[in-house]
């Protein structure tokens, strides 16, 4: 969490030093795994002018803030970056939203999809997984209300159903 | 076209299928699609259990009909249900738009009580 912090830091001064839009909108940094982290790299100038690459989380705030004043970071590099976590993160959501088990059988194709629909919405908003799952039972119970209302409304209602 | 207007003839709209056509107008739209139109500005939202016999009610009416969506996506999801309005959906909303411009003219020109009474 702390390489997170500092990172977030880091693009928050990058941002406002250097004038460079670094859009972050979306990312929950909180969520991000710890995989993603460790390959949080910039490259940076040593003493004898070469290129270095270096974890961000083997520098402290200070280090990092008078390289980037410096101008020796490469602020496309964290852009890149912040790319791949979003596209990665919103890969991770969908999958996260599916409904799996017992549920997922029992459940019509086209009320599973719009249950998924809401929970990828909810993950995106950074909503909790116990809030999730409440909200998930609370559509369910609707969803049950309106199963059985059909299977009530269609044993009188004429069928004009296209095939 | 005479067919479409036989098969509206007598069919009845409630306030919830008004409402569900006149948002779907000429446009396919999934469920969640339609109840977050439907919710926003409503006084009383609506939710799924409301939503889902109302539909199967227009598409027993022939007012609207369905087709998969094909934007599934690579995590292996569930589609989506899409619905369309049909011809007989959109002349019957046009009847019922068409009355109520006719009370709001009466009401605007003041023939709204019983006239010559």
């Amino acid at each position: 969490m702390q390489y997170l912090n500092t990172f977030r830091k880091v693009v928050r001064i990058m941002r406002h030093w250097n004038q460079k839009p670094v859009d972050l909108s979306g990312v929950d940094f909180e969520r991000l795994q710890d995989e993603y982290t460790k390959n949080l790299r910039v490259s940076v100038l040593d003493g004898d002018g070469k290129n270095l690459r270096v974890s961000v989380r083997d520098l402290g705030v200070e280090q990092i803030l008078l390289l980037v004043r410096d101008g020796d970071v490469d602020i496309d590099e964290l852009d890149k970056l912040s790319n791949l976590m979003k596209q990665k993160f919103s890969a991770e959501i969908k999958q996260k939203s599916h409904i799996k088990g017992w549920l997922s059988n029992t459940l019509l194709e086209e009320w599973r999809g719009e249950l998924e629909a809401l929970r990828c919405g909810w993950l995106e908003k950074g909503k909790p997984e116990l809030w999730i799952k409440i909200m998930t039972g609370f559509y369910l119970l609707g969803l049950l209300k309106a199963y059985l209302q059909i299977k009530v409304e269609n044993r009188w209602l004429p069928n004009k159903k296209q095939s | 076209m005479s067919n479409v207007r036989d098969e509206a003839d007598g069919i009845r709209l409630s306030a919830l299928e008004e409402d569900i056509l006149t948002l779907m107008g000429t446009q396919k739209m999934y469920g969640l699609e339609i109840l977050d139109g439907l919710n926003q500005g409503r006084p009383i939202s609506i939710g799924f259990g409301s939503l889902y016999p109302t539909l199967n009610r227009l598409e027993k009416k022939g007012l609207v009909s369905w087709q998969w969506g094909s934007d599934q996506d690579e995590t292996g999801g569930a589609r989506r249900k899409y619905y369309i309005i049909t011809g007989s959906g959109q002349t019957v909303l046009r009847e019922v738009q068409d009355y109520r411009n006719q009370l709001r003219m009466r009401s605007m020109t003041g023939q709204a009580g019983l006239a010559g009474a």
